[in-house]
């Protein structure tokens, strides 16, 4: 079955290159130019996912982000201009699941979609919280509260395994300082996240995650962090090397 | 001297002038002169009662004094009182008259003094304001210095407001009358018809047609005399000078800060409109090459097109960056936005960022022995080793190695980009952080107007930091720039802080 995909974004111009390089992709295709229509045929025909460009001239994009995320929890892609950070934040704490920053590359984005649509395939989402993890070359087992990197053990503090968890929980999505803080720590903080980073980092080097090529967490600056482990996507197009 | 010592200076100088004259008088009896010797004296000593004295009454008081102890001691019969006789009498209207145009005299002479004294003091006191006021350097500050000045001169409190004087802090009449000041350019309040009930007195700063505030003067002590109104005057004329000078001033520094903005945005556009358009040359040719003779390129050649076309749009992506990146920092209004930022995360993020253009160089990082936080504008740092990474990418050696370091030195953290390939040459090396300075690259698809390097300059020297380029030893060029002490914090400090609460929670769940 066909996944259909609202795109709403009033430049002609990148309209048509998303239309192209979605159907060449497989996927069924509607268009809206303004938030307006957008709603509209948001309720005609209950897409599987929303590409919202956040810049439209008649509303603000974080209104219709508003108003489809009090409806349903269908996933929501916003695109971004590149300038400010503090737009993909507020976008993500509203509900978006993810984000592409204009310019972009077709091959960030399609990896991003493919993302966003497993995660809310239904059997996914019935399955609940899962106990065993298995993504790259890191095994973890939730209920032993042990860890495994390429087959020995890894010493990991409370805070350390629970940020972990909650990262591979959400593979391949951008998830914000206060996203991850919520969940670990469940209280909001006043720090400007310093222990998150500093827990973050400390995680980070016991994965042996390498600055230049990390292997499982990806840094967003200014954003968050993103779990790209392997087997699932969602990371920057690093190219071909 | 106090109100009660001069009446007593004068009795005393007087007795003094009379105990005199009777001994004179005595000693001229027994030397045998005759008795108009006496009187002559007596004049003398009523001229100088007159003088020392400050009334010419006294100088009378004296005569009269004399005459009766003539008439008591040398007139027979001696030692008593006989009525006055008409010698007497035209002695006394004499002695009067000499005392009386002695006194006079010098009561003239010592104003003629007191005036002289008075206008040397004023002209002292225009002088230190004068001087002042030269070193004057803004309108504001001249007011502020006159207003204390002439404050302490009159020994009144004297205020100053340039332009239209502010009604709050005043009452209603005296608002009123201060803001008719300014816009009539006359003297209001205190003492000027029409003003009844003002405390203080409203003296505009004009000049020609030209009102620039008003100058208020409390008048609760008192009227202003003629010596201090002239002084107010000369003191505004002075003012009104220096307030004209630094307005000129003024302009002419904002010209000259304008102009070489201008300048900057003349040179800037040049260099961008250039470098916009080289990129679009190419991708412009390209597209259309494309469009039109799609069938007869092989396959291979119209990847390698394809792909010159989004290295070029990338490209131009990233150049955009680096502008937004330089007018965000030069821009006062705009705040940098500080946080406390991993060290690891930040050259996580520009090392992923480039690492895709990185071609044949082999890059290197190596991180911090610690956890460390720096409080830093995380989107700028990272654009800085952006930059300085795709530098070494630019002007290296195509397969050189590159390598990103931090590490903690002192209370500072040091970054630093290196590479072996090359190097840059000496006499380019104290410019090139120069905007519009770009060195020889190996690409000539990669030159740029030469902004990145200026923008990392720019962007570390916001967060009080520095930056230097050096030849190192391995052959090539190392990019070093310090982020200081006040910014880095121990991660130490946040752990144990951080993990002390967190056993906390994690107990009481």
């Amino acid at each position: 079955m066909a996944h259909e995909i609202l795109i709403v974004e009033d430049d002609d111009g990148i309209r048509r290159f998303l239309r192209i390089s979605l159907r060449s992709e497989g996927y069924r295709v509607s268009e809206a130019r303004t938030g307006a229509v957008a709603l509209s045929l948001f309720e005609a025909n209950l897409p599987s996912l929303v590409l919202l460009d956040l810049g439209l001239p008649d509303e603000d994009g974080m209104d219709v982000l508003a108003a489809i995320r009090k409806r349903s929890k269908v996933p929501i892609i916003v695109v971004t201009a590149r300038s400010t950070d503090f737009q993909k934040v507020r976008a993500l704490d509203a509900g978006a699941d993810d984000y592409v920053v204009k310019p972009f590359s077709i091959a960030e984005l399609l990896a991003r979609i493919r993302v966003a649509l497993r995660h809310n395939a239904p059997e996914l989402v019935d399955a609940g919280v899962r106990q065993h993890y298995r993504i790259g070359g890191l095994e973890v087992d939730c209920d032993a509260h042990s860890v495994l990197l390429d087959g020995s053990p890894v010493h990991l503090t409370p805070y350390e395994f629970r940020l972990l968890e909650v990262m591979m929980q959400n593979p391949g999505k951008a998830l914000t300082h206060r996203f991850i803080q919520e969940r670990v720590w469940s209280h909001p903080t006043s720090d400007g996240f310093r222990t998150l980073r500093v827990i973050m980092a400390s995680l980070r080097r016991k994965l042996k995650d390498s600055p230049a090529a990390p292997r499982f967490i990806a840094t967003e600056v200014g954003v968050g962090y993103r779990f790209i482990g392997r087997d699932c996507e969602g990371a920057r197009d690093t190219g071909t090397r | 001297m106090a109100s009660y010592e001069k009446p007593i200076r004068n009795l005393g100088v007087t007795l003094l002038l009379l105990l005199a004259g009777s001994a004179a008088s005595l000693s001229f009896t027994v030397l045998g002169l005759e008795s108009e010797v006496s009187f002559l004296f007596f004049i003398m000593g009523i001229m100088i009662a007159s003088v020392e004295t400050d009334s010419s009454w006294w100088g009378f008081a004296l005569g009269v004094m004399y005459l009766l102890a003539y008439d008591l001691l040398f007139t027979a019969p001696h030692f008593n009182l006989s009525i006055f006789d008409q010698s007497d009498l035209a002695a006394l209207l004499i002695f009067m008259v000499v005392a009386m145009i002695s006194g006079s005299m010098t009561n003239r002479l010592r104003k003629q003094v007191s005036i002289v004294e008075k206008n040397a003091r004023n002209l002292k006191r225009l002088n230190t304001i004068s001087s002042g006021l030269i070193d004057s350097i803004s309108a504001e500050g001249a007011c502020e210095f006159v207003s204390i000045a002439l404050g302490r001169a009159l020994g009144r409190v004297v205020e100053i407001d340039l332009g239209k004087p502010d009604p709050d802090g005043r009452e209603g009449k005296e608002a009123l009358a201060a803001r008719d000041c300014y816009e009539q350019g006359c003297r209001t309040g205190a003492g000027v018809s029409g003003y009844a009930g003002c405390t203080s007195l409203y003296i505009p700063l004009s000049a020609k047609t030209r009102v620039y505030g008003v100058v208020s003067v409390d008048m609760a002590e008192g009227e202003l005399d003629e010596e201090a109104l002239t002084l107010v005057d000369s003191v505004i004329t002075q003012t009104v000078i220096a307030v004209e000078r630094n307005e000129l001033e003024e302009h002419a520094r904002e010209d000259a800060l304008r102009i070489e903005r201008e300048r900057f945005k003349t040179t800037l556009f040049q260099g961008v409109s250039h470098d916009l358009r080289t990129p679009l040359v190419s991708i412009q040719g390209n597209a259309e090459l494309l469009e039109r003779s799609f069938d007869s390129i092989s396959p291979e050649e119209r990847k390698v097109l394809l792909s010159a076309i989004s290295g070029d749009a990338r490209w131009l992506a990233g150049m955009i960056d680096n502008l937004l990146g330089m007018t965000r920092v030069q821009d006062d209004e705009v705040p940098l936005h500080f946080q406390p930022e991993v060290v690891d995360d930040v050259i996580s993020d520009a090392v992923t960022r480039v690492i895709s253009h990185i071609g044949n160089h082999s890059i290197e990082v190596s991180q911090p022995d610690d956890v460390v936080l720096v409080e830093m504008d995380g989107r700028l740092i990272r654009q800085v080793l952006v930059n300085l990474i795709e530098n070494a990418i630019r002007h290296s050696e195509p397969s050189s190695l590159i390598t990103v370091e931090a590490e903690r030195e002192g209370n500072c953290m040091a970054f630093r980009v290196s590479d072996n390939g090359g190097g840059i040459a000496p006499d380019m090396l104290d410019s090139v952080f120069d905007r519009f300075v770009s060195g020889k690259p190996l690409d000539r698809r990669n030159k740029g107007i030469g902004l990145g390097l200026s923008v990392c300059k720019a962007i570390v020297e916001a967060h009080d930091g520095t930056i230097r380029a050096f030849n190192n030893d391995s052959g090539g060029a190392t990019f070093e720039f310090f982020l200081p002490e006040a910014h880095v914090a121990s991660s130490v400090d946040v752990q144990t802080g951080g993990q002390e609460g967190a056993s906390e929670w994690h107990t009481r769940s």
